[in-house]
């Protein structure tokens, strides 16, 4: 099975979850267009997705799509990935957006609880730094998530170091073990 | 990285390895998309600084040889961890 992992935006701008992906393991990497938009982007990236995007995918005959955020896509069956936790409770919207471009979907994951159980591997990159609170719950959810003996692979910038407050992930977790 | 570890190892996940990547360090830089591609080691990166001398690429190829040899100096920590227990809540006082 061959499956793509397709960045909305620049290769400049590549996030944690495809940078790792797409560097510390070798995979082909595909551009859309061999040079940035200027200016304001957002509707060509659109339009270049919804026009150019699929014929690239079939070309290359991938069979699903892992897609980081929201892009107006002609191909199934996708998988939406959002970390955007603040992001999406501030913009309802947003998520209308993505269920009426996501219809033919098979999980969407945006950034709430993850209904996955029995998981041999979770990747978990760069996003600790962007959470300010609630760090041990997301871990322990990760957790949840997995099964005994599965694994996490998390990366996290050195820089910045966490603040140090109660909810920071150096306070320690909040989840202690049963037994 | 210790913080990290230590925050893995309170959500009941052992660490089975951890290190400094320099990926971080090799790939911030001021390059079109298909040069991004070619971004594999210090030899690309010192052509690309020589081909494009922007501040931060020639800044960037300046500073890889000291966090190669440093490796605390690098951007990013990756943690592979293994689940080998459950969550569960307990109660916290935080006012009392």
């Amino acid at each position: 099975m061959k499956i793509a992992l397709i960045r909305r935006e620049y290769i400049t701008h590549l996030d944690g979850v495809n940078r790792f992906i797409a560097l510390l393991v070798e995979i082909p990497i595909y551009t859309l267009k061999g040079s940035p938009c200027s200016g304001d982007p957002w509707l060509r990236i659109a339009w270049n997705w919804w026009w150019s995007g699929f014929k690239l995918l079939h070309r290359e005959g991938a069979d699903a799509v892992i897609v980081n955020g929201v892009v107006p896509l002609k191909f199934g069956p996708k998988i939406a990935v959002n970390h955007g936790v603040d992001t999406l409770r501030a913009a309802r919207p947003y998520l209308y957006a993505a269920r009426l471009l996501y219809r033919t979907l098979v999980e969407r994951y945006c950034g709430r609880r993850l209904d996955v159980r029995g998981a041999d591997c979770a990747v978990f990159t760069e996003v600790i730094e962007h959470l300010h609170y609630y760090v041990p719950w997301v871990l322990s959810e990760i957790n949840k998530s997995l099964k005994l003996g599965g694994y996490l692979i998390l990366t996290r910038r050195t820089w910045p170091p966490s603040s140090g407050g109660s909810d920071s992930p150096s306070a320690g977790s909040q989840y202690t073990d049963t037994t | 990285m210790p913080e990290v570890l230590a925050m893995l190892e309170g959500a009941g996940l052992r660490p089975v390895e951890s290190y400094y990547s320099a990926v971080n360090d090799l790939t911030f830089v001021d390059a079109e998309p298909e040069e991004h591609k070619r971004l594999g080691s210090y030899a690309d990166l010192l052509k690309l600084a020589i081909q494009k001398p922007t501040r931060l690429n020639l800044l960037r190829a300046a500073a890889y040889p000291l966090v190669k040899l440093v490796p605390s100096l690098r951007k990013l920590i990756v943690a592979v961890s293994q689940k080998y227990r459950e969550p569960a809540p307990t109660a916290t006082e935080r006012w009392g």
